[in-house]
């Protein structure tokens, strides 16, 4: 994966979307690893009150974690002016704004 | 998927007039033949069809889409089954994402029990791809196959419920 990475970058001048998608990945799978591991130990320590809270924000990250890919993809191809791909990732949001918001809803 | 299950990448692949437009195609190094891969990806809209079904399935019954979604990317499609395995990884954090908000924002989520799970897969698919990447593609195929089989079994078992 790292391998990947460095080549890609000495590809192009800019860095490609597969290297700035991969690092967006990597940090949010990071941050809702440790708040769910610390989520984890409060359970294990007794603390019932920090515990579910703790998983919660972990669970959080961990679903704002595509949205936000979908996010940088759209605006990256939207600086790329790739057009096409960036009203598919905008369709993308689109669908996934309407599942929040009608989930809600009932 | 079954019959093609000693082979290590697909060979002959014409591309159709939608993926030429989409520019459909990639490369990757892969460590376990020691070489750049590069393909072309084939029969777009069946593959979308067929995606189309995998999201009901994966939205009704609660599995992960995968098991539709790489059959469909190696067989139909024609992708290298790692180009495939780690695409349907990429999209499922998409396609999940839209089922699951509906679950978090209806309270439908309990935190205690999601919480060591999810943690559990995330440690579990980190090291999951650390080895996908140094593995032959015919052993990944091989471990696939069963893989397919218990999820039928499953799926007749839910739906069915004779015994």
């Amino acid at each position: 994966m790292v391998v990947n990475e460095t080549q890609q970058d000495n590809d192009s001048e800019f860095i490609s979307i597969e290297a700035i998608l991969a690092r967006l990945l990597r940090i949010g799978s990071v941050i809702a690893t440790i708040l769910l591991g610390a989520g984890m130990l409060s359970m294990g320590l007794g603390n019932l009150n920090e515990a579910p809270r703790l998983f919660t924000s972990g669970l959080l990250v961990m679903l704002a974690t595509p949205v936000m890919r979908v996010l940088v993809a759209g605006l990256v191809f939207a600086k790329k002016k790739d057009w096409l791909f960036f009203i598919i990732c905008f369709v993308v949001l689109c669908t996934l704004t309407a599942g929040i918001l009608l989930g809600n809803g009932e | 998927m079954f019959k093609a299950r000693g082979s290590e990448l697909p060979a002959n692949v014409v591309p159709d007039a939608l993926s030429e437009m989409l520019c459909l195609s990639g490369s990757y190094y892969d460590q376990a033949i020691g070489s750049q891969v590069d393909y072309q990806v084939t029969r777009t809209i069946p593959g979308l069809i067929i995606m189309y079904f995998s999201g009901i399935a994966a939205g009704l019954l609660g599995i992960g889409a995968g098991i539709f979604k790489v059959p469909a990317m190696d067989q139909v499609m024609r992708m290298p089954l790692k180009a495939s395995t780690a695409t349907s990884n990429f999209m499922i954090g998409v396609t999940a994402t839209s089922g699951a908000v509906v679950y978090f924002a209806r309270d439908d989520v309990a935190p205690m029990v999601a919480g060591p799970v999810v943690l559990g897969v995330l440690l579990g698919a980190m090291l999951g791809t650390r080895l996908m990447v140094r593995m032959s593609a015919a052993t990944i195929r091989k471990l696939f196959v069963p893989l397919v089989g218990y999820t039928a079994m499953e799926m007749i078992y839910k739906g069915v419920k004779w015994w």
